[in-house]
């Protein structure tokens, strides 16, 4: 049975629908009618739509050759802070958590591009930092929205559609057009596949290793916005799996920690599986922990596949004889 | 060709320049300064300070993490890391209170506590070697797992001890003069780093970070060397978590939590290069010591440790930064 | 061919930290001229190419084009200036399509999206008119490596360029391949552009080239007409005069009986797909065979076979007789080999060690006392490791790379004398190294082979093998193509061998 899976890993990897396809298939067979219902469509979906624009966010990333670990730490601040500034309006305290995100993705940027640090340990040093940052403002408490209507971002639904959803499909569609229609998304692509080659063909280095990261954490943030709305609360615990979670999804979806390729659409679905996933063992009464062990030994496989399969891609691509 | 997009050239021209010279002696000796400019700012701050009730206490506090930091050092010297220790760390504690709950005594639920942890290392060191993914990853995601296994066994609750003469090691002081945790940690850091001066293996550790390529020309077998520097962490994190259980006389499976990010942190406080091939055990040490320092002072200036956590993030992004533009070349 | 003067450089000189790269030299294109350039290794064709792409600018002398004085100080104004260049190591965006790599960075937008119908129609029209036949549509990881070479043409030429130069590009290609990059570099002679072909294959220029310009040593030696010379003269151009170099007199086995000398080494069969086929030869104890060829014939890659740096598909080693099975360099050490690397510094020594740590990494087992390694041992082993190479130290405990090269190449000799092997295999023994190290180098050797270790040189210094050599392999496109006796061969006989067509095709 886990041999079977993980050769069903191996052959699917590459192909996130199927895996997609076949998570809910096996959940389905494994459940009955109480998974296949409405109500757990729409609880999936609405976990999916907090989790999915960090996904995206990090297939970016991936796609330009870093990487972030900060997103879930981001994602907490964020959360923090549009709850506790909500004295100032919903407006503003969306403005404010927006802006820290940004602000983030533009000290990561720098610290990788021109700090020339290895992307793992900059982002290490931001987690570590930001994390702090959740803990005093917070006081390591979770601290509690007043304003009603908040809510409706992160709990309200249009027709059956949660609002996050709305959310996490027009930055599904938004990033998916830039990735493949606009020049800017594919030089990202080409700095993250063969660095030499995009500097000759005069893609701008620097503007397209730092951009992703403002972009990631930069939905990082949304997503810490959205997840208070729905919580209308925020506490120092949020987003500490988030990270491996949304390299995980990423690289189902396509993407290689060596760069160069990936999808938006690959990480949407990878997170759908993800979700799927999860709300899956919850029905089945999986205990908590033992979901964190398998969502971990999901994460160790993707990065092993990964390696496997990019080290014979590897020796394919920089074959020049 | 025309753009060399390797960024870190170790060629490391240093044709006895006197700018050369002083960087050098800066790069290897900067805990040491950096402890002497602590310790100078400390007794400023705080007449307790340089008490030796306080002095010790700092060591004292400092070496769970420093047995961590030893083991986490001997893979950093040899290009990789492991971000499970802050995991492990727990599960060995649990293994060794649950055990002993069952009846073992504790001296053999000592070795099966240090068995577990070097389990643990063969586990990272053979994903590592046999898929050559990034340790980086791997190692959080088997930190992870870890994780999922103590919780699961301790169902998130402490674990205490049924013996009372489980925690004389870690509370007890030899002779009533020095505590035994601080002997044990100097002791470790004493083999590790004769092992890295004088041993075949240790050798091939900076061979492998400085230029694996060469390793590999030269006879050395990465793989096995690979998977002993990840065993030697499982050890040192078992040992580790062996004082940590015995000085609280419980364990619980968050115990570890930051475990690995300090970890890294004291090694490249010590002067060990993120890059491979340099450093050491005894220099480990002084990082250590500075981070307890820098604990204590925080501590006696009243900040709280959320805004600790804050400094020490921002002190390790100045370090790495500083490790890097010291290595590229000009 | 016209006699538009399309580029014109004189006199240009360029050194780097004492080497003379380019010593006043000159070059000459036309327009609708395929013009070769060609020298040995370090005659600086490679120095006069990267001026002209803007990678390196000249310590003096000027260049024009179309007559007008230019000078180029980057890349991205070579190619404003209408040069453009392709490199010998093609690489292409793997996860894109032809279309996109043709355009990267340059798609064509409407309304701030890639429009990729035009994108997609213009890079056809590109490959239409350069007669490339590779679908658009494809992705670059599945292109072969003269399709990605072909693409590489087609995006590094715009309406704008003048110039295109080639760099050693059919050293991957296949025959069938290379004549099809003929027939595209044909046609872009008619539409007037001129083309730079550098490369070692005179097969090819003979094949393919109106004019030929030979450098040696950084300065212009001639340019002619393909129709004006031959072969013979052109390899006399590229080495200089036969001088009466001084040969390796007699062998070590000269004296013994013949059948007492046993073979150390013996290869079989050795392949490696796509770099070595068919490989036999076999080396006796005290015998000095050298390896010759150019690069990429195989020379470096048949060193790495034998020591186990590279996996072969087929193929025996024997040594003294019984066949051993070597798959990585502890195994190849284990047995008696050692393998003196073609780049010292990034293969051969740990530049950050001190000289006492690099030579001892080899033996570091025979170093120990109670299982730790014996400081003194392992000084008093680097001590007389150095002295008897003729080493200037300072102190055993000073870095290594303040030693100068000819020093290091002492070094990384020692590291491995030290291991005692029966098989020395050397690769490049005296590149970058001064003229008295170098007799240094070749005594050791010969004083080795002396003492009956069997040892085999690669080298492209022709004249280096006669000296230091009793036989000669000459490896040519992976191939042995000849088997010589030095004292009865000449830098002119290997060189032919090493350029001709190879007497097999594929």
């Amino acid at each position: 049975m886990i041999v079977l899976k993980f050769f069903f890993r191996v052959i699917l990897k590459k192909t996130p629908i199927f895996l997609f396809i076949f998570t809910i298939f096996f959940f389905s067979i494994v459940l009955g009618s109480s998974f296949f219902n409405q109500l757990t469509i729409t609880n999936i979906s609405r976990q999916i739509s907090i989790d999915a624009p960090i996904a995206i966010g990090q297939a970016i990333v991936l796609i330009s050759g870093g990487i972030d670990i900060s997103v879930g730490a981001v994602m907490a601040m964020s959360a923090a802070i549009v709850i506790g500034t909500q004295s100032l309006g919903t407006v503003v305290s969306i403005f404010l958590a927006l802006l820290f995100g940004v602000l983030v993705g533009c000290i990561n940027g720098l610290l990788v591009t021109k700090g020339k640090i290895v992307p793992f340990i900059a982002t290490l040093g931001t987690m570590s930092v930001v994390r702090g940052l959740v803990l005093v403002y917070t006081d390591q408490k979770a601290i509690m929205g007043t304003i009603p209507g908040f809510e409706f971002l992160g709990s309200g639904s249009v027709g059956f559609i949660p609002t996050p959803f709305i959310f996490a499909f027009l930055i599904l569609m938004i990033f998916h057009n830039v990735l493949t229609k606009m020049r800017i998304g594919r030089n990202f692509f080409a700095v993250g596949g063969d660095l030499d080659n995009a500097f000759l063909a005069g893609i701008p280095i620097f503007r397209s290793r730092f951009i992703p990261y403002v972009i990631s954490s930069s939905l990082a943030s949304v997503s810490g916005i959205l997840l208070a709305s729905r919580l209308n609360s925020a506490n120092p615990q949020i987003g500490i799996d988030t990270a491996l979670a949304s390299i995980a999804a990423a690289i189902i979806g396509g993407a290689s920690l060596l760069g160069g390729r990936g999808s938006v659409f690959g990480a949407f679905l990878g997170v759908a599986t993800l979700g799927t996933l999860s709300t899956g063992m919850n029905l089945l009464g999986i205990t908590t922990y033992f979901q964190i062990g398998i969502k971990s030994l999901v994460f160790i496989c993707v990065v092993v596949i990964d390696a496997l399969i990019v080290r014979r891609a590897i020796s394919f691509v920089k074959d020049s004889g | 060709m025309y753009f060399n997009s390797k960024r870190f050239l170790l060629n490391f021209d240093s044709r006895g320049s006197l700018k050369f010279k002083v960087i050098k002696i800066v790069r290897d000796q900067i805990a040491l300064i950096l402890l002497l400019i602590m310790i100078i700012a400390g007794s400023q701050l705080s007449d307790v300070f340089l008490s030796s009730k306080n002095l010790l206490n700092i060591v004292w506090a400092v070496s769970v993490l420093g047995i961590v930091a030893l083991g986490q050092c001997m893979l950093i010297i040899a290009c990789r890391f492991d971000m499970s220790v802050a995991y492990s760390i727990g599960l060995c504690g649990v293994v060794m209170v649950v055990i002993q709950n069952a009846g073992v005594p504790w001296v053999t639920s000592v070795l099966v506590g240090v068995f577990v942890g070097l389990l643990v290392g063969a586990l990272n060191g053979l994903i590592c070697v046999g898929t050559n993914a990034n340790p980086f990853l791997v190692t959080l995601g088997t930190g992870t797992l870890i994780y999922a296994t103590s919780l699961s066994i301790t169902r998130s609750k402490t674990v205490y001890t049924p013996f009372d003469d489980f925690t004389d090691i870690g509370r007890g002081k030899l002779f009533g003069v020095v505590h035994y945790s601080v002997l044990i940690f100097l002791f470790l850091a004493i083999m590790l780093e004769l092992l890295l001066r004088y041993s075949k293996f240790g050798r091939s550790l900076f061979v492998i970070g400085l230029n694996e390529k060469v390793g590999k020309l030269s006879g050395f077998s990465v793989n096995r060397i690979v998977l002993g520097a990840f065993l030697i962490c499982g050890f040192t994190v078992s040992i580790a978590s062996f004082i940590v259980t015995s000085r609280n006389g419980s364990t619980v499976a968050n115990v570890g939590l930051g475990l690995e990010f300090e970890s890294i942190i004291a090694v490249v406080l010590g002067g060990t290069s993120l890059f491979g091939g340099s450093g050491g055990a005894l220099r480990t040490v002084v990082g250590v010591l500075v981070l307890g320092v820098l604990n204590n002072l925080l501590i006696l200036m009243n900040v709280q440790t959320e805004v600790q956590q804050i400094i020490k993030g921002a002190i390790f992004l100045l370090i790495v930064w500083l490790d890097i533009s010291l290595r590229s070349k000009s | 061919m016209t006699d538009e003067k399309l580029l014109e450089m004189v006199n240009i000189s360029k050194g780097f930290s004492g080497i003379q790269a380019l010593d006043n030299a000159n070059f000459e294109l036309h327009r609708g001229q395929i013009h070769a350039l060609m020298g040995a290794n370090g005659a600086g064709k490679s120095t006069l190419i990267k001026i002209l792409c803007g990678v390196y600018q000249p310590d003096s002398g000027i260049f024009k084009i179309d007559n007008k004085v230019i000078s180029i100080k980057n890349p991205f104004e070579a190619q404003k200036n209408g040069i453009a260049y392709v490199p010998q190591e093609i690489a292409v965006q793997p996860y894109m399509t032809v279309a996109e790599n043709i355009f990267l960075g340059k798609q064509p937008t409407r309304n701030f999206q890639i429009d990729f119908k035009e994108m997609s129609d213009k890079a056809q029209q590109v490959l239409d008119d350069l007669g490339i036949d590779v679908s658009v549509n494809k992705l670059g990881i599945n292109l072969s490596i003269a399709e990605k070479q072909l693409i590489t043409i087609a995006k590094v030429i715009s309406a704008e360029s003048k110039i295109l130069i080639f760099d050693e590009a059919t050293s991957a290609l296949t025959l069938s391949d290379t004549d099809k990059l003929f027939r595209i570099i044909r046609r872009l002679k008619q539409k007037g552009l001129g083309i730079i072909y550098v490369t070692h294959r005179m097969e090819e220029i003979f094949q393919l080239c109106d004019w030929v310009t030979v450098f040696k040593d950084g300065k212009f030696i001639s340019d002619s007409a393909i129709k004006d010379i031959n072969l013979k003269q052109l390899i006399r151009n590229m080495i200089g005069r036969e001088v009466a170099t001084e040969r390796r007199q007699g062998s070590t086995n000269d004296k013994r009986d013949p059948t007492l000398s046993k073979e150390r080494l013996s290869i079989a069969n050795l392949c490696v797909p796509g770099i070595l086929q068919d490989i036999t030869f076999s080396v006796k104890a005290g015998e000095v065979l050298g390896l010759a060829g150019l690069v990429g014939s195989g020379r470096t890659e048949l060193l790495r076979a034998i020591f186990g740096d590279l996996p072969f598909s087929e193929g025996t080693i024997k040594i003294d007789g019984k066949a051993v099975k070597i798959t990585n360099c502890t195994q190849a050490i284990n047995e008696g080999i050692a393998l003196v690397p073609e780049d010292r510094k990034a293969q051969g020594l740990i530049l950050n060690f001190s000289l006492k740590k690099n030579i001892s990494m080899t033996i570091l087992d025979k170093l120990k006392r109670f299982g730790l390694i014996n400081s003194k041992s392992e000084a008093v082993l680097a001590n007389s490791t150095l002295e008897m190479l003729n080493i200037k130290f300072r102190t055993i405990e000073q870095t290594v790379s303040t030693l100068s090269g000819g020093n290091q190449q002492r070094v990384v000799l020692g590291k491995w004398l030290v291991t005692n092997p029966k098989i020395l295999l050397v690769d490049e023994p005296t590149r970058g190294v001064d003229v008295s190290a170098k007799s240094d180098i070749h005594n050791v050797l010969l004083d080795l082979a002396k003492n009956d270790m069997a040892i085999i040189v690669v080298s492209s210094e022709l004249g280096e093998l006669l000296q230091v050599c009793e036989k000669v392999l000459v490896l040519n496109r992976g191939r042995i193509v000849a088997e010589l006796l030095t004292k009865n061969t000449s830098t002119h006989e290997m060189m032919e061998l090493a350029t001709g067509e190879s007497t097999t095709r594929e």
